[in-house]
């Protein structure tokens, strides 16, 4: 999965350290960080990159939302949405814009890169 | 049940997500309590529901399930109430805060144990929590306050709270796990009654200082009447009408309501605390220690509690009638206080500010440090330019425009440094309790004096004095002033003082804490330090009064005959200096037998740039620090003696010793031509010495670098600093220095 590029969005620093950590040791590399639902919106229109990581409860504007308008700006961006305990109807509402991508909080380092290693496929097999 | 421990084997990522959580739950219990009146508030629920669904989140990456069980049931309740499920009442607002307290409480263990263990930086270490008990019993009252909140919507007022407390009674009278329960719950209960006594005393203690009649002192005293009154409700639910505090308790809980309502009139009304009303705040407080304490030692009470109920009731009706606006009913108005939430609306309106992270404040604080030093080549430059290029009017104008930077980086300098300082205040007011505790324990009588309490000093600082502070007022307190007896057959008053006083002097902050107890005997230091093998009996007799009296501050003295459960446990008082070393402070002792200790701290008002003092000895450049310097002056060659291997001359009608900074650090021989010898005197609080270098330079702001591996335990230096000019010189240590050059 060389230089597939990777957007963090998540209000705590210490996820995107997990996250990076792993992508970082797989290949991926990580063109942008956000830590709320509206900075995700304007660093994707910037920077593009083939997947997203979304947490769902942030500030300002949550990753549903977030979400929403990224699909409404690009159709085929690739998010993969990570849920925690408890956040079983957002996730029915996120099915139903349109994501097919779910992690439940917490995961290892190896299972999110195994996710995002399947969605990359999927979309260069598809 | 849970695992009782738990691996963290990422340290750092724990550490980071500690700050994230300490920042989410900073503030929340305020936000809760706004709940109260707000319960419909969605964008405050979604931001404490945010908070602490991110707790759970980071909680559950690193593995601690006790954290993430309990965020997770406290996002629970919150859901419910953003769904409109349930109406907030007062038990769920009270659990709620238990439950973020008790929240807090891990993080803190947590914080606590991981500085425990800063050796195995990146290793794997085992953490273990000892409140299992407890935070099942806070997870249950927790959800049955929201059952009972469930059932109870739409109820009058009035006969919720009677039939809630009934319901939970019959609820839990039926669960089987309730002694475990009433166990844990009665532990809280009593550390958080004894917490809040200390808050309406403290508010108290201000209004007859101050006369204040600052309408936020009753607020302060409402909110903690209303959480003893919570926590005794809670406990009440655990226990069983045949437990021996029942009764008590029951008692307890009727007059504490009681009470609340009668603060409730004064709250709603922006009525004045009066002086009955203050009398009655002691009763009814003293009323609760008395049942409270007695709970602990498992006694019976029977404490005139009719009495006070009575008057309680009594000054109530008395105002209810007098009270103009009749309307208030005589129920808890908790609810419909409106003028609560926009009294504190107002009061932040006046004070306008920001909460800034301590961590962008020494970024803020390290940068300004580096400007200093940078701002210091300007003076550099301009000096080359006059003397190595000859253009002296280049070097003026340089000049010109090195002081104006000077002055603008000073200014900086001053007011972030304003902004991270704190009044001595918020660790001075831990120590009435740790004073009431020792004189209760120990049958004393001790009046605790504290002044400057408004003295600020660098936050960094506050935090690393507080223990050793503790530890010396526990020292006065419980070896310092004697048993009433004692000082009685002494001729001294029978009540004995301590007092804890800050101030400011020189550009630097003293606290001292002064006991006019037993003092220390110098001929027992003398003889314990013999004794104990730190020195020998020549060297013994050979010792100032001063120099006898800093021997307590070795490793492992202790004067003390018994070893008591607070103090004396003969690893304080060294723990106490280097503590206070380590933030450049200063120890110094008086004393006299029979007429007290006093300690006196000297502390520099900020850790992060000082002033020194930059000398040259055997072609190597060194910097004083300035706190250490007494003065500087020249010896004539002649005037210095030699005696037994060692220098000394005399110096305002004191013998004093000479030593040579390049023979201390061995860098190589003095100048030997000159007759008269710069010195620089220093001191470390007992000692004086008189160490002579080459050239006195000049004085100049200087930012500590420490040096890291085996460059740190180099004795005499403390660190390293840049030049102007880019060179790097070590900065000397005097107290290190002087024991060197004693060797």
């Amino acid at each position: 999965m060389k230089g597939k590029r990777l957007m963090i969005v998540d209000d705590s620093p210490a996820i995107h350290v997990i996250i990076e950590r792993a992508a970082a040791a797989n290949g991926y590399e990580v063109c942008a960080h956000a830590k709320n639902g509206d900075e995700a919106v304007k660093q994707y229109k910037l920077t593009m990159p083939d997947v997203i990581t979304m947490d769902i409860t942030m500030p300002v504007k949550d990753g549903l939302a977030a979400s929403k308008e990224i699909l409404a700006e690009n159709p085929d961006a690739k998010i993969l949405m990570l849920s925690a305990m408890g956040d079983e109807e957002i996730i029915k509402e996120a099915k139903d814009i349109g994501i097919t991508h779910f992690l439940k909080k917490p995961f290892k380092g190896e299972e999110i890169v195994n996710v995002i290693n399947n969605m990359i496929s999927n979309q260069s097999g598809g | 049940m849970m695992s009782k421990g738990f691996y963290l084997d990422d340290i750092d990522l724990v550490k980071m997500f500690i700050d994230e959580w300490t920042e989410c739950l900073e503030g929340l219990e305020k936000e809760i309590l706004k709940l109260e009146v707000h319960s419909d508030d969605s964008e405050l629920l979604n931001n404490i529901f945010r908070r602490v669904h991110s707790i759970k989140g980071g909680s559950s990456f690193v593995g601690l399930h006790c954290i993430t069980r309990l965020s997770h049931e406290i996002e629970f309740t919150l859901d419910a109430i953003r769904k409109n499920r349930v109406s907030v009442n007062l038990e769920l607002i009270d659990s709620l805060l238990l439950a973020i307290d008790f929240l807090n409480g891990y993080i803190g263990q947590l914080i606590n144990k991981l500085e425990e263990c800063k050796s195995g930086e990146n290793g794997t270490i085992y953490i273990e929590f000892d409140d299992d008990e407890k935070e099942d019993s806070i997870l249950n009252g927790l959800k049955q306050a929201l059952i009972q909140c469930e059932k109870s919507d739409k109820e009058d007022e009035k006969s919720v709270e009677k039939s809630e407390q009934e319901a939970a009674l019959e609820i839990l009278q039926s669960e089987e796990f309730k002694s475990r329960l009433a166990e844990g719950m009665k532990d809280q209960f009593l550390v958080e009654c004894a917490e809040h006594i200390e808050k309406i005393e403290c508010q108290l203690f201000s209004v007859l200082n101050n006369g204040s009649d600052d309408s936020e002192v009753i607020n302060e005293i409402f909110r903690a009447v209303h959480s003893i009154k919570g926590g005794i409700g809670i406990y009440l639910a655990t226990i069983t009408p045949d437990n021996p505090d029942y009764a008590g308790l029951k008692e307890l809980s009727e007059i504490v309501h009681n009470f609340e309502s009668l603060l409730a009139i004064f709250r709603d009304n922006g009525m004045t605390p009066e002086k009955t009303l203050i009398d009655l705040c002691y009763e009814v407080t003293d009323y609760i220690k008395n049942v409270v304490s007695d709970d602990a030692s498992q006694e019976c009470h029977n404490v005139n509690a009719g009495d006070i109920l009575e008057k309680v009731n009594g000054y109530t009706l008395q105002l209810q009638t007098t009270s103009k606006n009749s309307t208030n009913s005589f129920v808890p108005s908790v609810r419909n206080s409106d003028g609560k939430i926009s009294n504190i609306q107002q009061k932040s309106a006046v004070i306008q500010s920001v909460r800034v992270s301590q961590d962008k404040l020494d970024k803020m604080m390290n940068m300004i440090s580096e400007l200093l030093i940078a701002k210091n080549s300007f003076m550099h430059i301009s000096s080359r330019l006059n003397l190595e290029y000859d253009l002296p009017e280049m070097s003026k104008e340089i000049k010109k425009v090195g002081s104006y930077i000077n002055r603008i980086s000073d200014e900086l300098q001053n007011v972030l440094m304003s902004i991270r300082m704190v009044k001595v205040k918020t660790i001075f007011q831990k120590m009435p309790r740790v004073v009431r505790d020792i004189s209760q324990t120990n049958g004393k009588k001790i009046e605790l004096i504290m002044e400057g309490e408004d003295t600020e000093i660098d936050k960094t600082i506050i935090e690393q004095i507080s223990d050793p502070l503790v530890h010396l007022i526990r020292n006065a307190a419980d070896h310092g002033v004697e048993t009433p007896e004692e000082r009685l057959s002494k001729g001294k008053p029978e009540c004995g003082s301590v007092i804890l006083r800050a101030y400011n002097k020189n550009k630097s902050v003293y606290i001292e804490i002064e006991d006019d107890g037993r003092g220390i005997d110098v001929e027992n230091v003398k003889k314990k330090a013999v004794e104990k093998g730190f020195i020998t009996e020549t060297e013994a007799g050979l010792m100032s009064k001063g120099q006898l009296m800093n021997l307590i501050f070795l490793p492992g003295f202790s004067t003390a005959k018994q070893v008591t459960e607070v103090s004396g446990r003969g690893v304080g008082m060294d723990i106490v200096k280097s503590n206070i070393e380590k933030i450049n402070g200063n120890i110094a002792i008086e004393s006299e037998v029979d007429k007290g200790t006093k300690f006196i701290i000297q502390l520099p008002l900020t850790l992060a740039v000082s002033h020194g003092l930059i000398v040259e000895a055997a072609g190597e450049t060194y910097i004083f620090p300035l706190e250490y310097i007494v003065e500087t002056v020249k010896i004539p060659r002649n005037s210095i003696h030699r005696f037994n291997k060692k220098y000394f001359t005399h110096l305002r009608g004191d013998v004093i010793g000479v030593e040579w900074l390049s023979k201390i650090f061995l860098t190589g021989d003095c100048e030997t031509e000159k007759d008269e010898l710069n010195a620089v005197i220093i001191s470390n609080g007992a000692d004086k010495y008189a160490i002579i270098v080459d050239k006195l330079k000049n004085e100049q702001e200087f930012v500590v670098k420490t040096l890291d591996g085996h460059l740190g335990s180099i004795p005499g230096i403390s660190g390293s600093t840049l030049l102007g000019n880019g060179q790097v010189v070590l900065i000397v240590n005097p107290a290190d220095i002087i024991q060197l050059a004693q060797k």
